[in-house]
C-alpha cells in the first residue's frame, strides 16, 4: 500500500521576516514564533520535557534575544532556534535527573488551551504511542529522528545541532529507522 | 541509481540516502505501511497551533526588549586561572616556610622567596648546605689539606641558627658557613688536631653540626690553633664558643655577610 506522504513543512518564515524581526519589528518576531513554536514544542514533546509549554517560551525569549547573531535568514534562524531548544532540553533533563520534583496539576493554573476531548483523546494517543515508541530507541537516533521529522532540519543543519558530521547523522537516520521497523513489528506480534 | 519516490520493498536493505528520504517524507517505504504511519504521526506532533506565549514573551511582543545574553568572554576563566595560580603559589611559598617540602624543593623556593620578595625563609633546622667539595692540594698526599685560604675566611663558618639570629641576609651566609665549617674542620688536621672533627664537618650534611665539630678540633690542639691562624678557625669559633679570636672576626663577618 502506498500511503500518501505530505511534503516537508515549508518554512512560514521568510527572509523578509527575520530581517524585519532582526530591525526590531514587534509583528515579525509574533510571526516568528506563531510558525516556529508548534515545531519546537512538538520536539521537547518528543524528548519528553515534564514542560513544554514553558520550555517552548523560554526558548523564544532566548531566540529574540539572539536575533542579532542570525546569519542564512530564515533557515540559519530556524537551525538556532533548535539549537537553542536543544540545549534547553539537555538542561531540562540534567536538572530533572539531580533535582526531581514531584508538582501536583492544579488545573486552574493551567493556561493550556486544549481542542475537544475527542481531539485531545486522539492525539494523546498519538503522542503515547510515538513516545512509547521513541523511548525504546538509543538517545542519539531518536535525536537525530525528531530533528529531522518533528523539527524539519536537514541533515547538515541537525548534524550542526549536534555537534556531529553529517555522515555519522545519516548512519543514525538509517538505523533509527530500521529500529523503528524492527519495534513496530514486534509491537504487532505481541499481543 | 534511487531517487526520491522509490520505493524500498526491503527496509532491512535500506541505505542512508532512502533512509533519509523516507524520513523527509519523499519516499514511501512500501512494505512499511507502519513506518510511514509512525513518521507520519511523528511529523504531526510538530504541527498544530502555537502554544499562548509566555507573560515574558507577551511583553517582547508588547514592545519590550529582548534579554540579551551575556557575552561570555575569556576574563572569567582568566581570573579563575589566576586565583588557582595565586593559591598555588601561596601554598607553596607556606608550605617553604614551614620547612614541609622536600629539601631540594625547600631550597629553591627558599632562594627564590628571599630574592624576590620582602619576605624571608630562612634555611635552618633540617636544611643540609651546599656540599663543597673539598680543596685538593698537589703534594699534600691528604684529600683534606689545609682547606681553602680563601674560602674559611668568608667567615661563613656562622651556623644556620646563628645566622638568622644575625639577620635576614642569614639564609645564604647559613648555607656559605655550613660550607665554611666543613674546610675548618679539614684544616685542624695538618696542626694535629682531631682529625675525626674535621672529618665530621667535612662529612656531615648538617652545617651546624659539621660547624661544632669543627670548634672542637679547636679546643683540643695545636690543630685547633693552626686551624686559627690560617682562618679555618674562625669557622670553628663562630659555630660553638669563640675558641680563638678569629672566630669572633668570622662571627662578625658573618653577620656582615647576611647584612
Amino acid at each position: 500500500m502506498r500511503t500518501p506522504v505530505p511534503d516537508a513543512a515549508s518554512d512560514t518564515v521568510s527572509d523578509a521576516v527575520v530581517d524585519a524581526a532582526r530591525s526590531g519589528d514587534r509583528e515579525a518576531m509574533r510571526a516568528i514564533y506563531e510558525a516556529l513554536a508548534p515545531a519546537v514544542l512538538g520536539y521537547l514533546r518528543a524528548k519528553g520535557v515534564a514542560d513544554p509549554e514553558a520550555v517552548t517560551g523560554d526558548v523564544f525569549v532566548a531566540l529574540l534575544g539572539r536575533l542579532d547573531r542570525v546569519t542564512g535568514g530564515a533557515s540559519g534562524l530556524r537551525k538556532l532556534t533548535f539549537s537553542i531548544a536543544h540545549a534547553r532540553m539537555v538542561d531540562e533533563h540534567r536538572r530533572r535527573a539531580r533535582t526531581p520534583v514531584a508538582i501536583s496539576y492544579d488545573a486552574d493554573q493551567d493556561r493550556r488551551t486544549v481542542d475537544s476531548a475527542e481531539d485531545e483523546a486522539t492525539a494523546s494517543l498519538a503522542a503515547a504511542r510515538v513516545r512509547g515508541v521513541l523511548a525504546l530507541l538509543p538517545d542519539d537516533q531518536r535525536e537525530v529522528l525528531t530533528l529531522r521529522v518533528v523539527a524539519d532540519l536537514s541533515i547538515e543543519q541537525v548534524a550542526d545541532v549536534m555537534g556531529r558530521s553529517q555522515g555519522a547523522v545519516k548512519q543514525l537516520q538509517r538505523r533509527a529507522m530500521i529500529a523503528v521497523r524492527r519495534i513496530i513489528a514486534e509491537r504487532e506480534v505481541t499481543p | 541509481m534511487r531517487r526520491p519516490h522509490d520505493d524500498y520493498p526491503d527496509m532491512s536493505r535500506l541505505d542512508d540516502f532512502g533512509a533519509d528520504s523516507v524520513a523527509s517524507g519523499s519516499a514511501v517505504a512500501e512494505d512499511a505501511a507502519a513506518v510511514t504511519d509512525f513518521l507520519a504521526e511523528l511529523r504531526s506532533l510538530g504541527e498544530g497551533p502555537a502554544p499562548a506565549p509566555s507573560p515574558e514573551l507577551q511583553a517582547i511582543f508588547a514592545g519590550a526588549q529582548p534579554i540579551r545574553p551575556a557575552h561570555r568572554g575569556h576574563g572569567p576563566l582568566m581570573r579563575r586561572v589566576a586565583l588557582v595560580a595565586a593559591a598555588a603559589v601561596a601554598a607553596t611559598a607556606a608550605a617553604a616556610a614551614g620547612h614541609t617540602l622536600p629539601e631540594p624543593a625547600q631550597r629553591v623556593v627558599s632562594d627564590v622567596v628571599n630574592t624576590l620578595t620582602p619576605f624571608h625563609i630562612g634555611n635552618d633546622e633540617g636544611l643540609a648546605p651546599h656540599p663543597v667539595p673539598p680543596v685538593q692540594r698537589p703534594g699534600s698526599g691528604s684529600d683534606d689539606g689545609l682547606g681553602d685560604p680563601v674560602g674559611p675566611g668568608d667567615g661563613a663558618g656562622e651556623p644556620p641558627e646563628r645566622a638568622d639570629q644575625a639577620d635576614a641576609g642569614a639564609g645564604q651566609s647559613g648555607e656559605l658557613g655550613g660550607s665554611g665549617g666543613d674546610r675548618a674542620g679539614d684544616g685542624s688536621e695538618p696542626g694535629g688536631g682531631d682529625n675525626s672533627g674535621g672529618d665530621n664537618s667535612g662529612g656531615e650534611s648538617s652545617g651546624g653540626g659539621g660547624a661544632r665539630s669543627a670548634g672542637g678540633g679547636a679546643e683540643r690542639g695545636s690543630g685547633g690553633e693552626s686551624a686559627g691562624s690560617t682562618g679555618s678557625g674562625d669557622n670553628s669559633g663562630g659555630s660553638v664558643e669563640p675558641a680563638s679570636g678569629g672566630g669572633e672576626r668570622a662571627s662578625a663577618g658573618g653577620a656582615e655577610r647576611g647584612d
